[in-house]
């Protein structure tokens, strides 16, 4: 599905966190912003996904404008979020209620499976530890095969490994079912390693400086030549789009 | 799986030797609690014995047994002990209901909570005992003013932690269920509910003990009936080991309604009590 951003604008407590901000991300490719913190680009996930609504402009999915949560669009949180009451296997099957009881059995059971959480089904939200934790909140967000998905540094909070892992799992469900997969992160290894195109924002308004393509063919290897230049030119204009600010605020 | 995570496989052998050690500790540990009373209360049996003192102000604990013993024979206990849980029971019911109540409205509603929250903090500072007056005249000397009092007494505990759980309520998680697109009443019984559930838990707990409190406060104010009654009556007729009986009563009844209220929530909250160090 094509996710689109027109003109959008938000502002937050009297400040312009966004300002006239496009893009748009074709159906079944993944992209990355990448930005400073405080740059705006969790806000601008928000509206993508329906739980806030810009000040200006328009954002819509295939055409139909996003004026709130929507079953196609799957969000997935820096942290896990999940409810403590509820197993894993609970957990997953949230979204699920009104279908019967096997058919929703299958659909979480194939979300695990796919995160490689299945052994721990049966297990609480406190006996995971964070890596399993946060399988678990990208297969509540996958359940249901979202046409689009969005996802909020997923994995910043992960050691090295885990996180590599989840990077996997990510594509392999990519490879799945083709969502269209927006993510937000810090990480510029990651953004180029994951996505077909790099956003990089500045801050104070929130604007897209640049957009870098990832000109790589997948399956990709971590930290070859190809993906370490495209880091450096990602690096570089992050490196700009930041140092912009202080300069321009000292006028 | 990674590499990461194998080491879950083999983590039950340790968290089954910890459990091991709390089935023993199960025991050890109310032994060592009781060690202090029942030691002091042979103590004080022996010095009487010894003819060390005549145990008439404090007595020994044969004799407040040969007295629990004759009231329980009588029936006396009974149905004084009935007529006290009765008032308690209608106390802590009408108590609960309203502080539930109240306490939801002000939680979910700014407007509710801006207009009833300072005149019920105002109120919480009242000594509840100085309400008995005016209830006695309100609802004069009998069962009303009386399960009033205790009502009073449950009422703001539970409001209080109504109020404060269901503002502590953890925003990210509510955030969740707008994702599933969950309606309003969907969004309280599947979320709000269950997050809220622990601390009304211990809201009503917090509530019960009041109650007992308060339903003796109620029963020194002229009653004819009520375990708070003999106690009155103990004391007027100088029988200290009919109050002392009448105390260990009111402990159990305590401990006895709080331990069936926990016992009663505990698979709705079956999901704290798991630990996290499985899997670390």
């Amino acid at each position: 599905m094509t996710l689109s951003v027109r003109n959008v604008s938000k502002v937050l407590g009297g400040a312009s966190v966004l300002s006239r901000l496009s893009l748009d991300v074709e159906p079944g490719r993944i992209l990355a912003i990448v930005g400073g913190s405080g740059c705006g680009k969790s806000t601008l996930l928000r509206l993508m996904s329906g739980l806030d609504l810009p000040s200006a402009g328009d954002i819509a999915l295939d055409g139909s404008a996003v004026v709130g949560p929507r079953a196609e669009i799957g969000l997935v949180f820096q942290e896990p979020r999940l409810f403590p009451w509820l197993t894993v296997r609970q957990n997953v099957g949230f979204g699920l209620d009104g279908r019967d009881a096997r058919e929703r059995g299958a659909l979480v059971d194939q979300a695990l499976e796919r995160v490689g959480l299945g052994e721990r089904a049966e297990a609480w939200p406190r006996q995971l530890s964070g890596g399993q934790a946060q399988r678990a909140a990208l297969a509540r967000a996958i359940v249901l095969r979202p046409k689009a998905l969005l996802l909020d540094e997923p994995f910043s909070a992960l050691d090295a490994i885990t996180r590599a892992d989840l990077q996997d799992h990510l594509l392999e469900l990519w490879q799945a079912f083709r969502p269209t997969i927006v993510l937000v992160t810090h990480d510029v290894e990651e953004a180029v390693y994951l996505a077909d195109e790099v956003a990089v924002m500045a801050a104070r308004p929130g604007r897209i400086a640049e957009t870098i393509e990832v000109d790589a063919p997948r399956p990709r290897e971590r930290r070859t030549e190809r993906l370490d230049a495209v880091s450096r030119r990602v690096a570089r204009a992050l490196d700009a789009a930041i140092q912009k600010r202080p300069a321009r605020e000292a006028v | 799986m990674t590499a990461l995570e194998l080491p879950s496989a083999h983590a039950a052998e340790p968290d089954v030797r910890r459990r091991g050690s709390t089935v023993a500790g199960r025991w050890a540990r109310p032994l060592l609690g009781l060690a202090l009373p029942v030691g002091l209360a042979l103590l004080w049996e022996a010095a009487v014995r010894a003819g060390l003192s005549d145990g008439r102000l404090v007595a020994p604990p044969s004799r407040i047994a040969a007295t629990l013993v004759e009231l329980a024979r009588s029936g006396d206990l009974a149905s004084h002990l009935a007529a006290t849980a009765w008032r308690v029971a209608a106390g802590f019911g009408l108590g609960v209901l309203s502080g539930t109540a109240l306490g939801a409205l002000a939680g979910a509603s700014t407007v509710v909570r801006r207009v009833v929250d300072p005149t019920l903090q105002g109120l919480r500072a009242v000594p509840s005992i100085a309400w008995v007056p005016l209830f006695i005249l309100w609802l004069g000397i009998f069962e009303p003013s009386k399960i009033a009092l205790i009502a009073v007494g449950v009422f703001f505990p539970v409001y209080l932690g109504v109020l404060g759980a269901i503002a502590s309520v953890d925003r990210k998680i509510v955030e969740v269920g707008r994702i599933f697109r969950l309606s309003r009443l969907a969004l309280v019984r599947r979320i709000l509910l269950p997050a809220i559930l622990p601390s009304y838990v211990v809201a009503l707990r917090a509530g019960l003990g009041l109650g007992w409190m308060f339903v003796v406060a109620a029963e020194f104010m002229g009653a004819s009936e009520g375990l708070g009654y003999l106690l009155v009556d103990g004391q007027q007729l100088g029988k200290p080991d009919q109050i002392v009986a009448i105390i260990l009563i009111f402990a159990l009844c305590g401990k006895l309604t709080d331990t069936v209220l926990v016992a009663a929530t505990t698979p709705a909250l079956r999901w704290q009590d798991v630990t996290g160090a499985e899997d670390r």
